[in-house]
């Protein structure tokens, strides 16, 4: 009606509106971040499985990856395959091994086309096999990541995009939104946008993580 | 020994229709003393007065649009051995009979698909799904299912008391004799075949020779009759002409499914499974296009097969019409049947192989790949693309300190008063690690590297080229 009237969908979707009803929430069981201090922000004391998560960071090299390492090999342990789609440079196996993650359920998709690219997220989303899903979506809708968010939890899978900060702005269906900054220290700081069932957090400050 | 006889009236005119509807008149023409006669046709050109046995050009008369082909034997037999194939999963012994006729032995399959009546509707409506229309007979001798199949009824006929009766209704015209011997026996008063039971033999033989005493024998199950049994190929082999030139995904489908019925019936005879399938579309001066579609382990799924062809025709743009869809598979593997259906609550094992072979259908088995280690100093060759799940498990995990991301190859650095810069300019924070090696295949590799980090907090892998100009290289990215 008028500009001023306060969005209620926008407000949802930044979780700064508690439902009394929902119960989902609570119910939360995550996987551990593997860093204690970041699991206390967490609903669920870890990373949300069966939603997507948005890691939003400006510049790589940070520990944007070491900060998923600790779940992504837990999950390749337990059994479940871990899904690269078009990374934007080759995951080095050493690393990967060096961080503990079973290189055997290491799965990498390079998508031909754009068209092929949404279609290859969401089928290894829905699939469930895949326990997490990375990817690094250059341009994507509020729909599109709709989409996602529900075969996340079809499929009860962790779907994570990074994307850059400019992306904070768009509100996003994802279950948890991290921005990640560096700091002088040299570790990186990581404040919780949006958290299921709480306010916005952090920053909570990471050092070491030498990816 | 039980026997079940198909016959199939219209299979030399089925086949040119399989492929999909043909709206408008259609029919086949026989060629006899030198003149060309209609010999099949198809409901729309009956509709508009064709007629069997109509002079060919008379039926081009009354009906201008008229389709004619002419028969064509072979490729009904091949249509008929292709059909045997996919009967073989209901009997080990089948037998086929000119271009229409095939006898199956039912009685050792009888229990199995639980009584004559539901094994003749299962095969009636396979046959149905194929494409074609039969008459079915199971009857104890082989020779009276054939006639009273040919005579164009449909019955289940218990023992020889019941043939007799059955084959003696039977006029003399549908004998499968020479003309003359029929006319012969109608000369002779003889309407029905149940009268010419009651002849003496003798006589019957003196006036039309031992041929229809030996048939007569045969119809009431008192002589044995030599079938010749049929063993299925060892690869399956099946072609469909599509009506008209398409390149529609729904007609090409509608096609594909008849064939998979095909191959999955000729499976279920063999007790095996496919694993790689050849698709084979047909276009003009002989040029195809060939899809591979493999599978991640055997199945013999008819949904399976069609849905990733679905997904590879969805995402291949043809670039010439497609006159006929062929099918080949040549490998087969023994699978025995699972009592698991594959939809519904799958094993993890079967989704896995689901979402790889989904991904690969439509984008290429070479868009998927995995990852291993390999021991090797080099950073680039310390690890390649590998099937997925091949990576074993290292026991002893090198400990040194590797970046998450490696570039696809080594980027040259600025460098400004003999420092390097990216973004920035780049803070050594641990190294020289020496790595020097490959002097075996010429790939001489001689670089110290260090972990660098830049004032925007990024923390790179780069190295200086220890000979060559001592230039400076960023080969990888600690995220």
């Amino acid at each position: 009606m008028n500009a001023d009237m306060v969005n209620l969908d926008g407000l949802m979707q930044q979780g700064n509106v508690w439902r009394a009803g929902d119960a989902r929430a609570r119910e939360q069981v995550g996987i551990p971040t593997g860093f204690d201090e970041l699991d206390t922000h967490l609903p669920g004391s870890g990373w949300p499985m069966g939603a997507l998560t948005e890691i939003l960071c400006d510049r790589q090299g940070m520990g944007e990856l070491s900060l998923i390492m600790p779940a992504l090999a837990r999950l390749s342990h337990e059994g479940r395959w871990l899904a690269w789609i078009a990374p934007p440079h080759i995951p080095y196996a050493p690393a990967l091994a060096t961080h503990g993650v079973d290189l055997s359920k290491v799965l990498v998709v390079h998508p031909r086309a754009e068209t092929d690219m949404l279609w290859t997220i969401e089928q290894a989303l829905r699939a469930g096999t895949c326990g997490a899903v990375l990817v690094w979506p250059r341009l994507i809708s509020e729909n599109n990541l709709r989409r996602l968010q529900l075969a996340a939890e079809t499929g009860k899978s962790w779907g994570i995009l990074f994307r850059s900060t400019w992306a904070a702005t768009q509100s996003s269906p994802a279950a948890l939104r991290l921005r990640l900054d560096p700091t002088q220290s040299g570790g990186m700081s990581v404040r919780v946008l949006k958290r299921r069932g709480g306010w916005p957090t952090g920053p909570v400050y990471l050092n070491g993580l030498s990816g | 020994m039980l026997w079940m006889c198909l016959y199939l009236p219209h299979l030399p005119i089925e086949i040119h229709t399989r492929g999909g509807d043909i709206d408008g008149p259609m029919a086949v023409s026989v060629k006899e003393a030198g003149r060309d006669y209609v010999g099949f046709c198809n409901e729309a050109a009956g509709q508009l007065g064709v007629v069997v046995g109509q002079r060919l050009a008379t039926a081009q008369a009354l009906c201008g649009q008229l389709r004619v082909k002419p028969r064509d034997f072979d490729a009904e037999c091949v249509a008929l051995e292709n059909l045997a194939a996919w009967l073989s999963q209901f009997s080990s012994f089948i037998s086929f009979e000119g271009s229409q006729t095939v006898f199956i032995e039912v009685g050792g399959s009888l229990q199995l698909f639980g009584g004559a009546q539901a094994l003749s509707k299962r095969v009636q409506e396979g046959l149905n799904a194929l494409g074609y229309v039969c008459a079915w007979v199971v009857a104890p001798f082989p020779r009276a299912a054939a006639l009273l199949a040919r005579a164009g009824r449909s019955c289940w006929l218990q023992d020889s008391r019941a043939v007799k009766l059955a084959v003696g209704e039977t006029p003399i015209d549908c004998l499968e004799l020479p003309a003359e011997t029929r006319q012969g026996l109608q000369s002779l008063g003889l309407r029905c075949v149940a009268e010419c039971f009651a002849l003496p033999i003798s006589g019957l033989a003196k006036r039309f020779g031992k041929e229809l005493v030996i048939y007569l024998d045969r119809l009431q199950g008192h002589a044995a009759e030599p079938l010749k049994p049929y063993s299925p190929p060892l690869r399956f082999s099946s072609c469909i002409d599509l009506p008209a030139a398409t390149e529609q995904t729904e007609a090409l489908l509608f096609v594909a499914k008849r064939l998979v019925i095909e191959l999955v019936g000729y499976l279920r005879g063999r007790g095996a499974g496919a694993q790689r399938l050849l698709w084979i579309l047909s276009h003009e001066k002989n040029t195809s296009t060939r899809f591979q579609i493999g599978l991640v382990a055997p199945s013999r799924e008819e949904s399976h097969f069609v849905e990733l062809l679905r997904t590879r025709l969805d995402r291949v743009q043809l670039s010439q019409p497609v006159y006929a869809l062929g099918l080949l598979v040549e490998d087969m593997v023994p699978l025995a049947a699972s009592d698991q259906p594959l939809w519904g609550k799958t094993q993890p094992q079967e989704a896995w192989a689901l979402l790889v072979e989904r991904l690969a259908s439509r984008m290429g088995e070479d868009a998927l790949h995995g990852l291993v280690g390999a021991d090797d100093h080099r950073p680039e060759r310390a690890w390649r693309t590998a099937k997925l799940g091949e990576a074993r498990p290292k026991t002893a995990q090198k400990n040194d300190d590797r970046p998450i991301w490696l570039l696809d190859s080594p980027q040259a650095l600025s460098v400004s008063n003999n420092w390097p810069h990216k973004n920035g300019k780049l803070e050594i924070l641990s190294g020289p690690e020496r790595i020097e090696t490959g002097w075996w295949d010429e790939d001489v590799v001689d670089r110290d590297y260090y972990v660098a980090r830049n004032e925007s907090g990024e923390r790179f892998w780069i190295y200086r080229e220890r000979k060559h100009e001592q230039k400076w290289f960023v080969h990888g990215v600690f995220a």
